[in-house]
């Protein structure tokens, strides 16, 4: 009796999981059409950056009302790590995950997320060197990159004017237009106000612009370029210490970023989400005091790409998509992301329309085109650092002995390099990559 | 009759210990044994698991150099904070048995860092060392000295966490002495007084000895928690823009912080951390059994 009953329920399955198989399609199909409805889907979403996602969020639902969202706040550095242990555990993921460029080729690794041609995306419409870096070795599009990063150096107008004779931007982008007219200007600007004020307020803050900026390759056939980019990076660092060219601050603690507001540092590398989080948040009484110019190679910081996650159902994967390209290529979620987060789209349309990438924080700039400067002619001639899956352990280390050749004033590029070689050999800790 | 005796000497205790039998086993034994499963494969957490036997083992003791330097990391902050730590509770827990006036209020105000969140203390931490505009360098300079990086440096910031360690446990061990001193006679202080025994040597002679099992307790529990210091140095050195794995040059790179890297980290490894967490396992007891045997020693002897 009970073995005739165990049959019964196994021969149930078995046709359960055969109906489920023939009909998935037509479910799929179903989904697709929900989707295009008015029937309610919720979207689920992990994300650091609320000034972001909210203003989104919230105008997406305005024209979309069966649309609810629910994004949970999660910290930048722990998002990776959050996924990896829903995964182990076999817990939930969300709809929608922001991935940062340091760890776009670790997510790729992970392979959880949808690739997103398959829902029709059209890749030439963006940014290309934006979609390469989210795009697999197979041609999996893995996410769509909000925005475009461009970077420049800052300043501030009144300390540039007294120590630098002059606040224009002009006459600064001339005056540094070389690694090597920092190094001097540091030392005469170290010299006139007695060792009192700086270029740059931490060491980490220009191993990063540097970093960004170098045209080393971080892996090149499996082999990671540590010597060849530190070097690069330490031997500039290491010019503009000794030339007391830059301070000691660990760059992104409170007390960093609380020089923005001081009287002590002139230059800050900006990549322009930095505008709005690191110098109008942190001097906001400086308006009209700020001035940008280029760096001496255009480079580019960062990046976010949103992705959908294989997991979620078909309905709430459509909407996502919807939603994901609503916020960059629909000309009322392109221009949210600029007035409300200061983002400018990867879509082509916009990047090449000047009058839609008009900032509207150019007063905080002294009235400073700073628009055209980042979209036009930085974003022109900069490329990004071609992501790999050690990037994280090389920013790691990157971070670690910047602050040492800071610490350090004997410090050498041969023993920052050293040092950073043999901190990369002990975090990275795999015999399948070569670390040169 | 006698079905219902056995209901009551069977049943009922089965009944009774069942929840945290079953929870034990679900919640603590399973996750154990699952752990030394792990550490036998090659595994990232969502990949395939291929078997690759005591590899993983292999490799800590005989190539990880990352991993010994963490565990040496880990036992020179806890050497030099919790003696300290314990000494100092000590110290407060007599002097406070002696109080008539403010004593609840001087034990709160004690007790106070160790139910304070590990967030908060990091970021109280931040504000006492920083290089820049901390509270402690700025009083050096204010005496005419040179400021000292504390946290940036390798040489100072093992001392900070040290420091971090006493600042936070001082009031829970003078808590636990507190409540050992009370339990001690004082027909056997006033005896001492008789005899002619000072405060002195009263506390070397009878408080000291008379409060060993909760020494004991104090050791263990903080060798324990020494070996599985965690949330002060990561919270210490953890940033948005500027993290370091470990603090300056790795200094503070605790074993659970090495075993967190590299179970959750950008290339996770789940097999080869769940080996560094076996190892940490039996570090744990071995250390734990012979703190025990050594404090307990003489008195078996006898």
């Amino acid at each position: 009796m009970k073995k005739k009953f165990v049959n019964t329920l196994l021969s149930a399955s078995v046709i359960a999981a055969m109906m489920a198989g023939t009909f998935g399609g037509f479910v799929s199909q179903a989904a697709e059409e929900e989707a295009s409805s008015d029937e309610p889907v919720t979207i689920t979403y992990w994300g650091w950056d609320s000034n972001f996602y909210e203003p989104l969020m919230e105008a997406y639902s305005e024209s979309h009302p069966n649309v609810t969202f629910e994004p949970t706040a999660t910290e930048w550095g722990n998002m990776l790590t959050k996924a990896q242990q829903a995964l182990a555990s076999g817990s939930e993921l969300p709809t929608i995950i922001p991935m940062d460029m340091t760890l776009i080729e670790n997510w790729k690794e992970m392979d959880i997320m949808e690739d997103l041609t398959t829902y029709g995306l059209d890749v030439s419409k963006y940014n290309e060197i934006y979609m390469d870096a989210a795009t697999t070795d197979d041609g999996k599009v893995i996410g769509l990159f909000e925005n475009i990063c461009p970077a420049g150096i800052a300043y501030k107008r009144d300390l540039a004017k007294e120590y630098l004779g002059t606040d224009d931007p002009a006459e600064l982008q001339e005056m540094f237009s070389s690694y090597e007219a920092y190094v001097e200007k540091g030392k005469e600007v170290s010299e006139a106000s007695n060792g009192e004020v700086f270029l740059f307020h931490s060491g980490q803050a220009v191993a990063e612009w540097l970093y960004f900026a170098s045209e080393v390759p971080n892996v090149t056939d499996g082999t990671i370029n540590m010597t060849e980019k530190m070097t690069d990076i330490m031997g500039k660092l290491v010019e503009l210490r000794d030339a007391g060219a830059v301070d000691t601050y660990q760059n992104g603690t409170p007390e960093a970023n609380a020089t923005y507001a001081g009287e002590n540092h002139i230059f800050y590398p900006c990549p322009d989400w930095a505008l709005t989080y690191y110098i109008e948040s942190n001097d906001p009484e400086g308006s009209g005091n700020w001035g940008l110019i280029k760096a001496p190679v255009g480079y580019t910081h960062g990046g976010t790409a949103m992705g959908i996650t294989s997991a979620s159902g078909d309905a709430e994967k459509q909407v996502a998509y919807d939603f994901i390209t609503w916020c960059i290529s629909d000309p009322e979620g392109a221009a949210v992301m600029r007035d409300k987060v200061g983002y400018i789209s990867i879509d082509n349309e916009y990047t090449a329309d000047s009058e839609f990438f008009k900032r509207s924080d150019e007063d905080f700039f002294g009235g400073q085109d700073i628009s055209t400067l980042y979209y036009q002619d930085i974003i022109g001639q900069a490329s990004i650092v071609t992501p790999s899956i050690y990037d994280n352990d090389i920013v790691n280390t990157r971070n670690d002995v910047a602050q040492q050749v800071m610490n350090d004033p004997e410090m050498t590029t041969e023993d920052a390099v050293a040092a950073a070689v043999e901190e990369l050999t002990q975090l990275v800790g795999s015999e399948d990559v070569t670390i040169k | 009759m006698n079905r219902s005796i056995k209901k009551y000497t069977r049943t009922w205790p089965i009944i009774f210990v069942a929840p945290f039998c079953i929870c034990f086993l679900l919640f603590n034994l399973f996750p154990i044994l699952y752990s030394f499963y792990m550490s036998t494969l090659d595994w990232a957490g969502y990949n395939e698991k291929v078997f690759v036997g005591l590899d993983n083992f292999v490799r800590i003791f005989t190539k990880d150099k990352v991993f010994w330097e963490s565990v040496w990391n880990t036992v020179r902050i806890g050497i030099v904070g919790f003696p300290i730590a314990i000494i100092l509770g000590l110290i407060f827990a007599a002097l406070l048995s002696n109080v008539k006036k403010f004593k609840n209020v001087l034990q709160t105000v004690n007790f106070l860092p160790y139910v304070t969140t590990p967030v908060a203390i990091g970021m109280i931490f931040i504000f006492i060392f920083e290089g820049h505009v901390g509270i402690l360098n700025k009083l050096i300079e204010a005496f005419g000295g040179t400021a000292i990086n504390f946290t940036g440096t390798a040489k100072w910031a093992p001392l900070v966490i040290s420091f971090m360690i006493v600042w936070k446990n001082t009031g829970y061990f003078m808590a636990m002495y507190l409540a050992g001193i009370t339990s001690i006679s004082d027909d056997l202080y006033e005896a001492a007084e008789i005899d002619g025994a000072n405060r002195i040597q009263s506390f070397f002679k009878i408080t000291v000895p008379l409060l060993k099992p909760v020494t004991v307790f104090l050791v263990i529990t903080s060798t324990i928690y020494a070996f599985q210091l965690f949330d002060e140095p990561n919270l210490l050195f953890t940033n948005q823009s500027s993290s370091v794995v470990g603090g300056p040059e790795q200094s503070c790179l605790t074993i659970v912080w090495n075993f967190y890297d590299k179970a959750f980290g950008a290339n996770p490894s789940m097999g080869y951390a769940s080996a560094m967490a076996c190892v940490l396992f039996v570090i744990i007891v071995v250390v734990s059994l012979i703190g025990l045997r050594l404090m307990n020693g003489k008195e078996e002897e006898r």
